[in-house]
């Protein structure tokens, strides 16, 4: 009887973790996808901003507002550029961090269901 | 879990058993598809930038005052008049734009042609590198789905008789 308990028991936590392994999954297939975003934009506005150190100081810079091109100082601009790199690369740095961990639970997750796995096999043969 | 197999070569992929092979062989072919689609992005981007600079040569000297049809949407027009043929403002990305002199406009475009080009090519050797080593795992993954066979077929001779003995 206490067998039978235990097995239920291990079966439970064995569906439980495959349960988080997906939903692991699933939250590493978005982090990848925003990931690839921020990369594209990071890469866009470093093409911008070299292209503004090339420019004279008193060059002419507008910024598309909707269907209008509003002209803009040079200086601004630029720290606007660098503001929007620092936040680029910081919320890289983030999502990298989040991937990091995520494998790390993957891993010890996946361990863990195997063992679980074992077990209930080890059990259910018995 | 899928780190990247076809980065690891200290071990062999002869050493490999197939299921794995197959799960590199897709990851292979998802790269590759993956950076094919790139390559022909890479080569719309410098087509579109081409078409940037050619527009810049038609506005040579000489050209001024002359009348166009500047269009408003796909199939309305209305007719204007080239008042300035010195300076465009070009694009430069994330929704800036900066006003450029003809010349310097006709650099920036053939830099972003050259860039492209140099990108494109990067993509090209990098899908090569991959077919070569996707044609040789699949060499690999023949031989031993033969040498599987054979073993199979070997196997299934040897046991017929002791299950008959049995």
């Amino acid at each position: 009887m206490a067998d039978s308990k235990t097995l239920e028991a291990k079966r439970k936590a064995l569906e439980k973790e495959t349960m988080t392994l997906q939903d692991i999954r699933k939250e590493q297939a978005t982090l990848i996808a925003t990931r690839q975003t921020l990369d594209s934009q990071l890469q866009e506005n470093e093409l911008v901003e070299k292209e503004f150190g090339q420019l004279k100081d008193d060059a002419r810079i507008y910024k598309m507002v909707g269907p209008v091109l509003v002209p803009q100082e040079k200086g601004e601009s630029v720290a606007n550029v660098q503001k929007r790199l620092e936040y680029i690369r910081g919320e890289i740095k983030r999502v990298d961090g989040r991937v990091e961990k995520l494998s790390a639970d993957q891993q010890t997750l996946s361990m863990n269901a195997y063992k679980l796995q074992m077990e209930i096999q080890g059990m259910s043969k018995a | 879990m899928s780190s990247d197999d076809s980065g690891q070569q200290a071990i062999s992929i002869e050493d490999l058993p197939l299921a794995q092979l197959q799960t590199i062989k897709a990851q292979l072919e998802a790269e590759i598809s993956e950076l094919t689609g790139a390559f022909s992005q890479m080569k719309q981007a410098q087509g579109a930038f081409r078409e940037c600079k050619r527009c810049i040569d038609t506005l040579a000297p000489g050209s001024q005052d002359k009348t166009i049809l500047v269009p408003l949407s796909n199939s309305l027009y209305v007719p204007g008049k080239i008042s300035n043929i010195d300076s465009v403002v070009v694009d430069v990305g994330t929704g800036y734009f900066v006003e450029k002199s003809t010349k310097d406009a006709g650099t920036y475009y053939d830099h972003k042609i050259d860039y492209v080009q140099d990108n494109a090519k990067k993509i090209q050797e990098t899908v090569e590198q991959k077919q070569a080593s996707y044609r040789g795992l699949l060499e690999v993954m023949q031989l031993k789905i033969t040498q599987q066979q054979q073993q199979q077929q070997q196997q299934a001779g040897a046991k017929a008789p002791t299950a008959a003995g049995e």
